[in-house]
């Protein structure tokens, strides 16, 4: 990879192509977390693929260019939802949802709502814990907090996941 | 380890990063407490799922061609001030050269211009005594402006072209937008976008010597293309300094201007010796001229002291700049005192690209080099940099430097983390021919020597590199008076003379290294004073460069007849004392 950023700072535009065809997806399914329309996610994705292949050069170390790249993104989505300070309607979300591939316990509460719905900083490390699967160093230097305070967070993430599933679950029971 | 330790630890434990003691305690812990196991599971359940859920999402199709969503090529601009940066470089030359009548005749003799070695250094004249460099001298004019491309060098890894344009007014700037080097077909075989910069001398000629990338096949014929010149003029608008005293709002400065929209001078204050003049400039055009900032001199006055420029030409959001500036009054009579706003403006812009042609002479193209890997790394503080390779071309020897993998993460080696780099060959010692500039890949720093022929017995040398140092180090100053006191402070080998007196009610104390080959400072204050209060501080540096810098701390108003000088920062020279031998 790191010879592929090289290639792509001195302007070879084929290396970064490849670049970013690695990390597409992770980078939708990062946005569409985030921002919870598919429409903006791609914006955001767009945005900052246009945004790496002009700033490539200011990168100084090739093997950051992922957690540099998740930057740019994050920072795009965060944008994205000061601009438009739009709230999503559950309708539009339950639409928007391809549900019925689940196949446990979890497919009756739609785990990507609920992860969606964290908190912003619960829900970004859990997307770059389980969706860029970084490891926690890398995730601190990110977001700019230190490994500690990663691993705390990713613990409250998931014991919010928890009580929230419980929750649901005796809702569902209820009915 | 408790459940509570063990619940912290357990997604670590998931994702196979806990070490093996802490991991086999872990397992102790979990075939004991069952609670702990539930927890667990419901953890491997929940983060599979997760996973699971990820995997799941579809991509839009709009992801399908990466390549659609991607220029052509980068809007890469980059700022005339980070010309160490630029891959492409170009190189300004003083204003002082040979005269063009003698230049001439040089020419003829020695089929390149003299000037050229002076501002490409001694790789062109080694280029050329190794017999491949090529002589071009064809001209194109245009609108009253000639363009000669007086010769091209081709090497394993940079285009030389050495050019110059004539018919400027003297003392006038020429910004040059796009250079470009094509082939027959007219296929860009280097891209040397962005703006260059250049002066001029006073016969109203300007000397580039271009460097692009690396021509990578042997071409016939080569268009070499320069575009989106412009001539700028400088102009100078002066305004009334009693408007100082009034500046209530902003003050639009009324410029008939093609780049600038507005000047708005926000604010001009006088505290203490000081002059600190601020304003805005909004460009109408801030990635075209981005770079062309005006600034304000100050006549009766002494030299500026600092200039502080926030503006991006690489942001397209932003059209507006903030210059702040200030100016020495000391001695000064502030009323004597006159404000001149300096700006360009476009004196000719020239649409069209000239053009030179030429034939290439495939005897002349060398592209030889010699990689021999080094892979030293070395501690200079707490930074660690590694001594990647040697590279030998024909016209000249690098040294490339870089950042070893282990070094703090988003932090860079800074310049002053750059050791001193000499070759020992010929039982001489050289040093680097200039200071180290980032090389075209990004970590790496490249220092270069004059070519070597012979690489027998060729020594490298590591015997002096900076080092950034924190510390806090009190200085007591005691028996302060009217009267000049000293004092010696030797901190880490480094030592420090400090003369301390008391100036129109204020402390005065001046701090310096005494001897810069060991070291100097880099930061200073004054500590709080008896009663414990802050003591109201300035400090000012004389001398651009720090290791030269004496630094004058002023405590204003100050009573007390002793007070505490802090050192918080200062550089230290120290010597790696690394050699690295070359065998033949």
């Amino acid at each position: 990879m790191i010879e592929c950023v090289r290639k792509a700072q001195q302007g070879d535009r084929e290396a970064f192509i490849e670049l970013i065809e690695n990390k597409k997806a992770q980078m939708y399914k990062t946005a569409l977390l985030q921002l919870k329309s598919s429409a903006d996610a791609l914006d955001a994705v767009q945005e900052t693929i246009l945004i790496a292949f002009e700033r490539i050069y200011t990168l100084r170390k090739p093997e950051l260019f992922n957690t540099w790249l998740i930057r740019i993104l994050l920072n795009q989505c965060h944008d994205i939802q000061r601009e438009r300070k739009k709230v999503i309607a559950i309708d539009e979300f339950y639409e928007s949802n391809d549900r019925g591939t689940c196949c446990s316990e979890f497919d009756k509460v739609e785990l990507k709502e609920m992860v969606q719905s964290l908190e912003n900083i619960y829900r970004t490390v859990i997307d770059l814990r389980y969706n860029e699967d970084m490891k926690v160093d890398d995730i601190a230097r990110v977001l700019d907090i230190p490994p500690g305070t990663v691993k705390s967070r990713i613990n409250k993430a998931l014991k919010l996941l928890k009580s929230q599933f419980e929750d649901v679950k005796k809702e569902g029971t209820n009915i | 380890m408790n459940c509570m330790e063990v619940q912290e630890l357990m997604e670590l434990y998931y994702n196979g990063e806990l070490d093996e003691a802490t991991m086999d305690r872990f397992d102790e812990h979990l075939k004991h407490c069952e609670s702990c196991l539930n927890y667990y599971n419901y953890l491997e359940k929940t983060i599979s799922e997760i996973k699971y859920m990820y995997d799941n999402i579809e991509l839009p199709k709009e992801l399908d061609n990466i390549d659609s969503l991607i220029p052509k090529k980068p809007k890469k601009k980059k700022s005339l001030y980070k010309k160490a940066a630029a891959a492409v470089s170009i190189i300004l030359i003083a204003a002082a050269l040979a005269n063009s009548n003698a230049l001439a005749d040089t020419i003829k003799k020695i089929a390149y211009p003299e000037w050229a070695s002076k501002i490409a250094g001694k790789s062109v004249t080694n280029s050329f005594d190794k017999g491949f460099g090529q002589s071009v001298e064809i001209s194109d004019t245009r609108s009253g402006i000639t363009m000669t491309v007086h010769n091209v060098i081709i090497e394993e890894d940079k285009t030389r072209v050495i050019f110059s344009l004539s018919g400027v007014r003297g003392g006038d700037n020429v910004s040059i937008g796009r250079i470009l080097i094509k082939d027959k077909k007219g296929k860009v075989l280097v891209n040397g976008g962005g703006w260059g910069y250049t002066y001029n001398d006073k016969e109203g000629k300007v000397y580039v010597s271009y460097e692009g990338e690396r021509i990578n096949k042997n071409p016939d014929e080569l268009t070499f293309e320069v575009s989106d010149i412009r001539v700028l003029n400088n102009r100078k608008k002066e305004f009334d300094y009693s408007m100082a005293n009034s500046l209530a709002s902003d003050i639009k400065l009324a410029l008939d201007s093609k780049i600038y929209k507005n000047v708005n001078f926000k604010s001009i204050e006088q505290a203490s010796n000081k002059l600190i003049v601020k304003y805005e400039v909004e460009f109408y055009d801030m990635k075209t001229y981005g770079t062309l900032t005006p600034y304000v001199e100050l006549t009766g006055g002494k030299k500026t002291l600092t200039s502080v420029y926030s503006g991006d030409s690489n942001n397209p959001q932003t059209s507006t700049a903030t210059i702040e500036e200030t100016f020495d009054l000391k001695e000064t009579a502030p009323n004597n005192l006159k404000l001149q706003f300096i700006y360009y403006e476009i004196e000719k812009e020239l649409p069209d690209a000239f053009k030179v042609s030429f034939k290439v002479d495939k005897s002349t193209i060398n592209t030889s080099k010699i990689e021999k890997a080094i892979g030293k790394t070395i501690t200079i503080g707490n930074s660690k940099i590694t001594i990647d390779r040697l590279e030998a071309t024909p016209s000249e020897t690098r040294i490339i430097v870089k950042e070893a993998n282990n070094a703090s993460t988003f932090g860079n080696i800074s310049g002053s983390y750059l050791p001193e780099l000499q070759l020992e060959y010929d039982n001489k010692l050289h040093t680097a021919n200039r200071t180290p500039i980032q090389g075209s890949r990004v970590n790496e720093y490249l220092y270069t020597f004059d070519p070597i022929d012979n690489f027998k017995d060729v020594k490298l040398k590591v015997n002096k590199a900076a080092v950034l140092s924190y510390c806090n180090e009190q200085i007591k100053l005691t028996g302060i008076s009217e009267e000049k006191q000293k004092t010696q402070k030797i901190i880490d080998e480094v030592p420090f003379d400090i003369v301390y007196y008391r100036q129109n009610g204020d402390l005065k104390v001046e701090i310096y290294s005494s001897d810069s080959d060991k070291g100097y400072l880099q930061d200073v204050s004054l500590d709080k004073d008896k009663e414990g209060k802050s003591i109201k501080t300035s400090i000012e540096r004389q001398d651009l460069s720090y290791k030269e810098s004496r630094f004058i701390v002023t405590g204003s108003d100050f009573k007390d007849d002793s007070a505490s000088l802090v050192i918080k920062a200062y550089t230290k020279i120290i010597n790696p004392g690394v050699e690295i031998n070359f065998g033949s």
